[in-house]
């Protein structure tokens, strides 16, 4: 089959051992690496693909594996010329003729250097999807070393040989790269449009400390006809925004990657240790790992390490810029350092948005299954709603407050006063609720709606949560303590995990049925409900003729929808007296929908991004933005150029979204 | 219109109904030595034998229709006179008015009497042919297949082929053709009614799967659920009285072929289950829209869209 793409690159040296054209092939792995590629370029993705497919590694086990994929074979005679026309060229003449080891380009994610490797490896760190453990020697215990004579103990020694830093890949983070946008639209709805452009800030520079992040944000938004109040203004609201943020739990604190200038500076001065475990080994000039003596990387004279050094202290650098407007924030903060310490670092915390997220798709869910039942029946004839079916309207918001206060609880910074105990307490009746602790997440029509009918808000809400809970089908409430007499009005308790069940399945009956056909669909169903069945039991109960429901079986098996187990009745395998049943496992199954769903995503993101390739001319020319194309056709082409790229956007949030309530709700 | 039905095959009367669920294994008819030269009248004449008018009315007796009179029965009941049934036994055997057969299992010999009719269709047929026959009516109204009746008759393929014929030109057999296996030939009795797994119950027309009757079953289960009792839930029970009411089909469907239809809709996310009746069954209404998210169908981008030299975007689903 030829390369429908021609010409277009979308993987790196190593995606044959992780990607889709490895076999078996892992969608989500490739789908992953794509993301990566399309946000931090080839090297990078270069990189991820080596931690992929080794798994947990050293950096030094990194650059050896990465090197061995990428650098090609060359002589020494080659290499001796290049030797003497450095030497005969002297050191005046210009920087050193260097040969390129890599056996393909830069682009295409040939990468020797390890410098480059280091890098990227860096960048992924920042943005939170490589995970750092061991730190300790080989052969010490976890715990802080102790040096011989007992004095006090010793970090350990990154440069020492047997000092092992291990650095996984989270892949399941690196796919969530695309859903940017949707956390960013998120925020805007929850808070506001400043705490969506803050977002915006922390997604795009990966971390951020407060500072930062609000001058970045401030400078973006201030504009040069505006005054000095009104920028002083949006500053204040900006700053309000991201307290807010903090608060709901959208952004959180997290430990800061030292910079090689701070680690440095604390091995002149203590000598004892590092932290941030970023350097390791030693590097010279020409990208040799060795071990023992320690550089000083901020002097190097290599372009490519100043090129990465400046990449990686972007954040510091960009820091202190303006120093005036890094004045008026730290004045705005200074009232909240309980909230915001000093020189803090942020970044999305994705968990939250995740959970305020499910909060509102469930209330939909709900919304959706009781709300029209109002419509049906309770209209009477002046044409408001029955009093008697009015709690099934308000299912929906009621839901989406009562799991939005869930979210709060599980996410957001607590009381620093908050003990151990009450933290336990607090862990152990997560999700648990009683109607006042839901008052400040309904919504305003919801409460406006409670509060105009007799008995007040709290008690209306009662009542309501009371009447819900007696719905069956689904059930969405339990009550677990008795409203009755109770002083808080009841404990209830929202069933999260028996309505995302319920929608997941929803989601895969339909996935199926767009795929393989509604009988498909019908029979996936059947096997679920009964377990094992021979095919005739299945023919029977999807009301199809035999050979068509034999032939969706093997279909369904051949694509790992379903399983097939037989049975023998004799010691020889007889075909002819074997009984062969049929199942369902859902994990399976759900597996198999989700590596659709992510093949999908992947495909629709290599053709956005080869159209994008493709039309990069019309692109340039827009970006100009002058009269000079008068061509009426190469305006249409152009128009529907953009449309199908929108169309392609429109489709890969859909699917992402999909796959959001599949895997990460 | 309803879509019309095949008029069901009228049951064979009681005297000559087949017995069903017991394996019969067939047995050639005896050679039975007759020691008392007697002379015997036919049925429609005159009988002067006692011994055989008594035997004839225990044949008849309402006791043993179906399964026969067991030879120790017989025994019992003449007693010394037993060895003077031989001849009268020999006679009707010849006149093809008596069968013998012996139930699985069982040494016991069972004899029945057959009709006037039946003795005629049954007149003339060799041994094999009887043999045959008799393999048939054992396989009751699930019928046999010809390899099987070959193996177990041991009769040779072109002589069977010949007394199928003879059979079925005598109505005694006819051939059905299971939905199953469609190229295969079964046998059954001519006036038996095929069983539910060799028609394929109501679902099958002449022998095919009849989608359109059921996707107008489907149609009208819909209807009713949207319809009746204002939405608010319908049993299967009232879908089954309202389908006997609008006279949806000619072939009356049970309960339990209702309840199959609805399974169907269920599956499907067409309807759902929503509460219990007083009686504790189940009431169903409308399934409610959910939104699930990926709304869009592949096609849309394809189609929509662009197709760049060629290139057709239903790959993103490969």
């Amino acid at each position: 089959m030829t390369n429908a793409f021609g010409g277009f690159t979308h993987i790196s040296p190593l995606s044959n051992a992780t990607s889709s054209t490895a076999h078996p092939p892992d969608p989500q792995k490739a789908l992953s690496s794509n993301c990566i590629r399309d946000y931090f370029g080839p090297v990078v993705q270069t990189v991820t693909d080596a931690l992929q497919s080794r798994g947990p590694s050293t950096l030094q086990d990194l650059v050896s594996f990465i090197r061995n994929q990428c650098v090609r074979d060359w002589n020494e005679e080659r290499n001796r010329l290049i030797e003497q026309i450095n030497a005969s060229s002297g050191k005046g003449n210009g920087g050193k003729v260097t040969m390129n080891k890599a056996r393909g380009s830069e682009a295409s994610g040939f990468v020797t250097d390890a410098s480059h490797i280091r890098a990227s490896l860096i960048v992924l760190l920042h943005h939170g999807l490589v995970h750092v453990s061991g730190g300790g020697s080989k052969h010490a215990s976890k715990k802080e070393p102790v040096d011989n004579e007992g004095q006090k103990p010793q970090k350990p020694d990154p440069t020492a040989s047997s000092t092992h830093y291990t650095y996984s890949f989270l892949g399941d983070r690196a796919r969530l790269l695309p859903r940017f946008p949707r956390y960013i639209q998120h925020a805007k709805s929850m808070i506001d449009e400043n705490a969506a452009h803050l977002v915006e800030s922390l997604l795009f520079n990966g971390r951020m400390t407060a500072e930062d992040a609000i001058s970045y944000v401030w400078g973006n938004l201030k504009s040069e006809e505006s005054d000095d109040k009104e920028q002083q203004q949006v500053l204040v609201a900006i700053v309000n925004s991201f307290r807010s943020l903090i608060e709901s739990g959208y952004i959180k604190a997290v430990d800061p990657i030292a910079s090689n200038q701070e680690l440095l500076d604390q091995q002149q001065k203590a000598d004892d240790g590092i932290n941030g475990g970023e350097v390791e080994f030693e590097l010279n000039d020409d990208g040799e790992i060795s071990a023992g003596k320690r550089k000083r990387r901020s002097r190097s004279t290599s372009d490519v390490s100043k090129s990465k050094k400046v990449k990686v202290n972007a954040a510091d650098n960009n820091y202190g810029n303006n120093k005036q407007d890094d004045e008026q924030v730290v004045k705005l903060l200074s009232p909240l350092r309980k909230l915001v310490p000093a020189g803090s670092v942020y970044r999305a915390n994705t968990s939250m948005f995740h959970a305020s997220i499910r909060a509102m798709v469930l209330g939909r869910l709900v919304s959706e299954i009781y709300g029209e039942e109002v419509e049906s029946n309770g209209k009477s004839t002046n044409g408001s709603t029955n009093g008697v079916n009015s709690h099934l309207n308000l299912a929906g918001p009621i839901v989406t407050a009562a799991l939005t206060y869930a979210a709060r609880q599980e996410h957001a910074p607590q009381q620093l006063s908050e003990t151990e105990e009450e933290k336990h307490i607090r862990l152990a009746e997560l999700g648990i609720f009683c109607p006042s602790d839901i008052v400040p997440f309904l919504a305003n029509e919801t409460k406006q709606s409670l509060q105009t009918q007799i008995g007040g808000l709290a008690q209306n809400l009662t009542n309501n949560l009371l009447r819900l809970s007696k719905l069956q089908y689904p059930p969405i409430i339990s009550e677990l303590e008795e409203a009755l007499g109770h002083s808080k009005g009841g404990k209830f308790e929202i069933n999260t995990r028996n309505l995302l069940a319920r929608l997941r399945h929803r989601i895969i009956h339909r996935v199926v049925t767009t795929h393989q056909g509604a009988v498909a669909a019908r029979i996936i169903n059947i096997l679920e409900y009964r377990g094992h069945c021979e095919s005739d039991i299945v023919a029977e109960d999807a009301m199809v003729p035999a050979k068509e429901a034999r032939e969706a079986l093997h279909r369904l098996h051949r694509e790992n929808y379903i399983c097939l187990s037989d049975m023998h009745l004799t010691k020889t395998h007889n075909s002819g007296t074997a009984i062969y049943l049929w199942n369902v496992i859902p994990s399976r199954l759900k597996k198999t929908v989700i590596n659709n769903v992510s093949t999908a995503i992947l495909n629709l993101r290599l053709r956005r991004q080869h159209e994008v390739e493709v039309g990069k001319d019309w692109m340039d020319r827009a970006k100009d933005a002058t009269d000079e194309n008068d061509n009426e056709e190469d305006k249409k082409k152009y128009q529907a150029f953009c449309k199908g790229l929108e169309r392609l956007d429109s489709a890969c949030l859909q699917l992402d979204e999909t796959m959001m309530v599949l895997k990460d709700l | 219109m309803p879509p019309k039905r095949p008029p069901s095959i009228a049951i064979a009367t009681a005297a000559t109904k087949r017995r069903r669920g017991t394996a019969i294994k067939p047995i050639v008819s005896m050679a039975v030595s007759t020691s008392v030269g007697t002379s015997y009248q036919d049925d429609d004449g005159e009988d002067s034998n006692p011994l055989r008018k008594e035997f004839l009315q225990l044949l008849s007796a309402p006791q043993y229709k179906g399964r026969g009179v067991a030879n120790s029965a017989l025994k019992a009941h003449f007693g010394d006179k037993y060895t003077q049934l031989v001849p009268i036994i020999n006679e009707l055997t010849r006149a093809s008015r008596l069968t013998m057969s012996k139930a699985n299992g069982e040494n016991e010999v069972y004899f029945s009497l057959l009709s006037a009719v039946e003795a005629s269709k049954m007149q003339g047929l060799d041994a094999h042919s009887k043999l045959v026959y008799q393999v048939i009516e054992s396989a009751g109204n699930k019928g046999i297949w010809t390899v099987d009746i070959r193996v177990q008759t041991n009769i040779p393929q072109a002589t069977l082929t010949k007394i199928f014929k003879q059979l079925e030109t005598r109505k005694l057999i006819k051939p059905i053709k299971a939905v199953t296996a469609k190229t295969k030939k079964l046998y059954m009795l001519y006036d038996l009614v095929p069983a539910k797994e060799i028609t394929g119950g109501p679902w099958y027309t002449e022998g095919e799967f009849d989608h359109e009757f059921i996707a107008e079953l489907r149609n009208f289960i819909i209807m009713c659920v949207r319809r009746m009792n204002r939405g608010k839930g319908v049993s299967i029970q009232q879908i089954s009285d309202k389908m006997v009411q609008a006279n949806v089909s000619r072939v009356q469907l049970s309960l339990e072929e209702v309840r199959q239809l609805v399974q169907t809709l269920l599956h499907d996310y067409v309807i759902e289950e929503r509460g219990v009746t007083d009686d504790g069954m189940a009431l169903f209404v409308p399934a409610k829209k959910i939104t699930t998210m990926c709304e869009f169908g592949w096609w849309d981008v394809c189609v929509r869209t662009f197709i760049l030299g060629g290139l057709d975007l239903r790959m993103m689903w490969c």
